[in-house]
């Protein structure tokens, strides 16, 4: 597996599936159940988003930001402060692994 | 209090609320949801601090015991604020040290989170094992958490934590092996016309020993493992009546997510100037829970609000500039 990037590993636990990037809350319709929600950030806003995606990694935040502390308490792997970066790299529809322990999104 | 030990206290509150506020990433960010507090500082903390200077007065002479996360929540805005309205640095040394007296009376443990608990009580440490605890009601428990979470941040923004008090860990026992207890507690679930049908939720859950929790000042907490593969019961109260009833703990669930949607809706289309006059009710909301009620100074927020000269813009802040904005004494 390819490594792709790293940020802060925030909630633990391993997920594959395909990359889905969400720039806006209006953009969230296009999230399919189980997908991976690839964000800037996430507010309490998009509370239907974080149950929906399957693993979450966002651009910014911290250990202690909405995204970390919702998919810790849903069991969810998710990757945070990952930088703008996440969008060059990261596409829709691609296959990926977020690795929630170690802080890194694998290509699959 | 001796100036030796005063100091020494004040050390360990400024480390305490470093790793809570700023190694946790939280003050990091520019942004924070739906307003950052420094913006609205200037526009009215020196009256804020007048009034917590009365209410404190009258918490003890009335020797009231407060959660000790509404005393964290006054400290860091008063700590931040200060430094951002220009109140007198005698005052805010005064009013920090108190505040610090007033959190020793509300803590069984240790005040600062030193030992990454936060124990405020002194629990039964035998845990009677509730019947209808499935692997359906585990998944169910993990919602309601998530959304209780969300919709206190929703409903107080930055000020969530001075409306909820999640403590622990404490030693039990659970089914003759040695375990670990976290409470978590939501308050004043209605504001403003919301009509959740209650207005308190309480969780007690049980976690095996192998999940590490780790405390933090301002009521947050982490821990290392997938939380709900170590859950092994959970009790939920609703306005203090224990509900066991799966669908009933889903429809509640389903209301706090329904009133979520609702509120983060109102605030997406808040101004600038409306976020700010909200987060100042917000700030005496705080305040109002005890004693006579406080006014909110509408009119002066309002006034300072056409002042170009006390627009705070947020910034990204450093490590050392934290550590300065949190000292009483700097």
């Amino acid at each position: 597996m390819e490594e792709l990037i790293s940020g802060i590993p925030a909630s633990c636990g391993t997920f594959s599936g395909k990359v889905r990037i969400v720039r806006s809350l209006e953009e969230g319709m296009k999230l399919q159940e189980g997908e991976i929600l690839v964000t800037k950030c996430t507010d309490p806003g998009w509370m239907d988003l974080l149950f929906k995606a399957g693993a979450v990694a966002t651009a910014s935040g911290g250990m202690l930001s909405h995204p970390a502390i919702i998919c810790r308490e849903l069991s969810k792997p998710a990757i945070v402060g990952l930088t703008e970066k996440v969008f060059e790299l990261l596409n829709d529809g691609m296959e990926v692994l977020v690795d929630g322990n170690k802080g890194t999104i694998f290509k699959i | 209090m001796e100036i030796k030990e005063q100091s020494l206290r004040f050390e360990r509150m400024i480390e305490a609320l470093v790793k809570s506020a700023y190694d946790s990433g939280k003050m990091a960010l520019d942004e924070i949801y739906p307003i950052h507090p420094i913006e609205s500082y200037p526009y009215f903390m020196d009256f804020f601090i007048e009034a917590l200077d009365k209410k404190i007065k009258f918490i003890e002479k009335e020797n009231i015991k407060l959660k000790p996360s509404r005393i964290w929540n006054w400290i860091v805005n008063i700590l931040l604020g200060s430094k951002m309205s220009k109140v007198d640095k005698e005052k805010v040394i005064y009013l920090v040290n108190r505040l610090l007296d007033l959190l020793e009376k509300s803590m069984e443990g240790n005040c600062f989170c030193e030992d990454k608990t936060h124990r405020i009580i002194k629990p039964d440490i035998k845990w009677i094992k509730t019947d209808a605890f499935t692997e359906k009601i585990k998944k169910e428990i993990s919602k309601l958490h998530a959304q209780l979470m969300c919709y206190n941040q929703t409903l107080y923004w930055v000020l969530n934590c001075a409306f909820r008090e999640i403590h622990g860990s404490y030693k039990v026992m659970f089914e003759g092996k040695p375990a670990q207890l976290i409470i978590r507690e939501y308050f004043n679930l209605n504001l403003k016309g919301n009509k959740l049908p209650f207005n308190y939720v309480k969780t007690e859950t049980i976690y095996d020993k192998d999940i590490n929790f780790d405390f933090f000042v301002l009521n947050d907490f982490l821990w290392d493992k997938k939380i709900e593969d170590h859950m092994l019961d959970s009790k939920c109260f609703f306005d203090d009546k224990e509900i066991v009833n799966f669908e009933e703990i889903k429809y509640f669930s389903r209301a706090l997510g329904e009133a979520n949607k609702q509120e983060s809706y109102k605030i997406f289309s808040l101004s600038r100037e409306e976020k700010i006059l909200g987060l100042v009710e917000r700030f005496y909301k705080t305040l109002n829970d005890v004693g006579e009620s406080i006014d909110v100074p509408i009119k002066i927020v309002k006034e300072r609000l056409k002042n170009p000269k006390l627009d705070m813009p947020p910034q990204k802040l450093d490590r050392e500039t934290v550590k300065i904005l949190f000292n009483p004494a700097k």
